[in-house]
């Protein structure tokens, strides 16, 4: 097994990213959702949710669909197949990153 | 939204609130509950109604209580907090059924009732329906107790409330037909208007204020 600081750099910084991770978890809780919800649900600014939703449809993670609802643009997000896996596997390491942690510590 | 001590996001709380946005949206409930809670009263306060013949109207108030949501859900909660689509199959359509097929299966039950009581001509002191609706929410709270973390006050509240006014008939304060029409219609109303306002103080409660004007629908 990898020892810690490894398995720390093994991190996807894509999907590590705080702003990021709350956006992908969100969608992950989700079908899909739109940009004022997870404006609303993280914080973010319009500029800085853009700039991570556009990073994440990058990295394939995000699909984006824009789409007009009774004459306003509305921006729709969603996770992809491999952004789901991604994610929940992201999760899944950090779960165990701090399980390992805290071993080291009782030590 | 972040965990206390580390930067990391805290999930349970995101997945929480994006789980439950649609149930969080509860302005809908609480005018529906203002409707109801308008038609006991108008029963009450307005008595010549009854001899008109308020009872068409039931089949609209019902109407209305899934309508009403709805269409606040698309006006106001849609443009101001977002548009979430919940994990398919859509969990939400299952509970819609199932509350509908109960609230009718309840309904026939109670006309059931009512008519058994009407065709024997049983001289029971108390008002059926409200007694039936108290002992249901009295229950409900009761059969909650140390399963939640929070104590269910609101349906043992409502649940009294609705046993006490089953026995207004009893001490002659309050005949039964304007128990049945009128007082079970405001208690029901008053309580879909609080559970409608605690929905949507909580979405309010768990969502960031809305700082900036949006270019985004």
């Amino acid at each position: 097994m990898p020892n810690l600081p490894d398995q720390i750099n093994g991190l996807d910084r894509v999907i590590h990213e705080p702003a990021r991770l709350a956006i992908l978890t969100v969608l992950s809780a989700c079908d899909e959702a739109d940009f004022t919800f997870l404006l609303r649900v993280t914080g973010l600014t319009n500029g800085n949710l853009s700039t991570h939703l556009s990073r994440l449809e990058e990295a394939k993670l995000v699909g984006i669909r824009k789409q007009f609802v009774e004459k306003r643009p509305q921006t729709i997000a969603y996770l992809t197949d491999h952004g789901r896996k991604q994610v929940e596997e992201h999760w899944r390491q950090l779960k165990e990153l701090r399980k390992q942690a805290s071993a080291v510590q009782r030590r | 939204m972040e965990t206390g001590g580390t930067n990391e996001p805290d999930r349970e709380q995101l997945e929480f609130v994006t789980r439950s946005y649609a149930g969080f949206q509860g302005i809908g409930t609480s005018l529906a509950g203002v409707l109801v809670a308008l038609y006991g009263a108008v029963n009450l306060l307005w008595r010549p109604a009854l001899s008109l013949g308020l009872l068409p109207l039931m089949p609209l108030l019902v109407m209305a209580m899934f309508l009403v949501p709805r269409l606040v859900t698309r006006f106001y909660y849609r443009p101001k907090f977002g548009y979430v689509k919940p994990v398919s199959p859509n969990p939400s359509w299952w509970m819609i059924w199932l509350s509908t097929g109960a609230f009718t299966l309840f309904l026939v039950l109670m006309f059931k009732v009512s008519d058994y009581l009407y065709l024997h001509r049983l001289q029971i002191p108390f008002e059926p329906f409200s007694l039936l609706l108290g002992i249901v929410f009295v229950s409900l709270a009761l059969s909650a107790l140390g399963k939640t973390h929070y104590w269910p006050y609101q349906s043992l509240i409502v649940g009294l409330m609705f046993l006490a006014i089953a026995l207004l008939p009893v001490f002659h304060l309050q005949t039964k037909e304007q128990v049945s029409n009128g007082w079970s219609w405001v208690v029901f109303g008053t309580e879909l208007v609080i559970v409608g306002f605690r929905s949507h103080r909580d979405l309010v409660r768990n969502l960031m204020p809305d700082n900036a004007q949006q270019d985004h629908a």
